[in-house]
């Protein structure tokens, strides 16, 4: 997947869930399907950081366990696993790599360094990211 | 041998009949240690992957960890430290590796000035820094950290302001006072690496001894007229100090740089590759000076390697080490740099 391509109105849902959790790193999943394009978002999961941490973010595994029965049920894919980095730039951190265990899915980060948030996109795998193309469909 | 079928994540998949849990991570490529698994609906605990045998259409979930942590750099930092960050074998991680790193510079001399310099731009995350000198105007022909202006201050001082000035980011702890063997292993014990720019043998064999006692990696090196030797000592993985020279020389057979001269670049040399060590081990790029003796011949303009070996009568980090409790020697004369034969630094 070379694009993350989400609506506008899940757009801000992120992101209002983001500033939301801050200072506390908000985390959750995109599912939609991949299409030649990109990953297409139509639906969005906030979930439970159970860190409650600003500066990490852990997901529960039940919860996760619930959230991808759903998506199969629904017949969606997983595009993009999204967390904040409420304090820091939108960059991949140390742990963020080290914790890439889905190399297909896009690691999506929203820094709420500054006044103005920050969404970017990753392709993380072999212990390296390379950052794709983002586009919000109104 | 029988297979049956089961279901992976809601897929069909063929496996061994009587084959357990971890037949099946084995045959998928997956890591169980970042893995949840449930069975039929419930968790089955990693302890119980091998005994756990699956049956025809069990259903297996298995989700990863979705987890990370903050981006570690503030804008200004991914600039600062840019040029580290784009090389690939460093990038983000290793940055990150220096900037949690802590490292205990022992001397803020001539060969401590450059280490020092380096480490502190390099962004090593806590430095520490020890010496009981006052600056003296014979000591800026080569220790660079200091200037005209701070004579008479003590070097843990000047040397403070200068790295603070050039990376405000990192802790500097100084330690105004003369390393001995009632302070050394405290002092040591809270730092992952030490790097000695000392200018006598008893402190260089004091460090030597308390790096192996501690298991710390320790950067060793020395200088004199127009030579210079450096080393790398990793305790357990290949030979000290004292693996080559087993114990101080003679006093007045090795003169000291007070007695004998130091071109003051060769500081900056020798210095500079102790730095260059120390962020290696850090980020665990390339091959250390382990069990190599680099020599530096500054007149020739050459540098020779001398391949040493762990002693195992070495009476610190030997079979049977004879030395289990630190040895302070006698400071009666400046001694410095011992050769092969004979090694100083500053």
């Amino acid at each position: 997947m070379n694009k993350l391509i989400i609506k506008g109105e899940d757009y801000r849902a992120v992101v209002d869930y983001c500033l939301k959790e801050k200072p506390n790193e908000a985390c959750g999943i995109m599912a939609g399907k991949r299409e030649e394009e990109g990953g297409r978002v139509t639906r969005v999961y906030l979930m439970k950081n159970t860190k409650a941490s600003p500066k990490e973010y852990l997901m529960e595994p039940e919860e996760q366990f619930a959230v991808f029965k759903d998506m199969r049920q629904k017949g969606l894919e997983l595009i993009s696993i999204f967390h904040s980095h409420p304090h820091s730039p939108a960059r991949p951190s140390a742990k963020d790599i080290a914790m890439a265990h889905y190399k297909e899915a896009i690691y999506t980060i929203i820094s709420l360094e500054k006044a103005k948030e920050v969404m970017r996109a990753f392709l993380i795998s072999d212990d390296k990211y390379r950052e794709i193309g983002l586009k919000i469909e109104e | 041998m029988a297979k049956i079928n089961v279901k992976v994540n809601g897929r069909k998949e063929k496996i061994e009949e009587r084959a357990s849990l971890r037949d099946l991570f084995n045959k998928l490529e997956i890591n169980p240690e970042v893995a949840v698994t449930k069975l039929n609906d419930a968790i089955i605990d990693k302890d119980r992957y091998n005994e756990t045998l699956l049956k025809e259409n069990d259903e297996i979930e298995i989700i990863f960890f979705m987890g990370g942590g903050a981006f570690d750099f503030s804008e200004e930092e991914i600039e600062r430290y840019s040029r580290h960050i784009i090389l690939p074998e460093i990038s983000g991680q290793g940055q990150q590796k220096i900037k949690e790193a802590s490292v205990l510079v022992v001397g803020a001399g001539g060969l401590g000035s450059p280490v020092a310099y380096y480490l502190a731009a390099a962004g090593v995350g806590r430095l520490g820094i020890i010496d009981s000198d006052l600056v003296d105007l014979s000591n800026l022909q080569r220790q660079i950290l200091h200037t005209t202006a701070d004579l008479d201050r003590p070097k843990v001082e000047s040397a403070r302001e200068k790295l603070q000035a050039i990376n405000p980011n990192i802790e500097i702890i100084t330690y105004n006072q003369y390393l001995n063997k009632d302070n050394v292993l405290e002092i040591i014990e809270s730092f992952d690496l030490v790097v000695d720019g000392v200018d006598n043998f008893p402190t260089r064999y004091l460090l030597n001894d308390a790096c192996v006692m501690k298991n710390k990696p320790l950067v060793e090196a020395g200088i004199l007229r127009f030579d210079g030797q450096i080393m790398t000592i990793k305790p357990g993985e290949g030979p000290c100090y004292r693996c080559i020279f087993t114990r101080p020389p003679a006093e007045g057979t090795i003169p000291s740089c007070q007695e004998a001269g130091v071109l003051g670049a060769i500081a900056g040399t020798i210095g500079t590759l102790q730095a260059t060590e120390a962020l290696k081990i850090i980020t665990g790029v390339g091959k250390p000076l382990i069990g190599r003796l680099l020599i530096y011949d500054a007149k020739e303009l050459s540098f020779r390697e001398v391949e040493i070996r762990r002693n195992p009568d070495c009476p610190v980090c030997g079979d049977n080490p004879t030395i289990t409790e630190l040895i302070e020697y006698e400071l009666s004369c400046e001694l410095h740099q011992q050769t092969e034969e004979a090694g100083d630094n500053e």
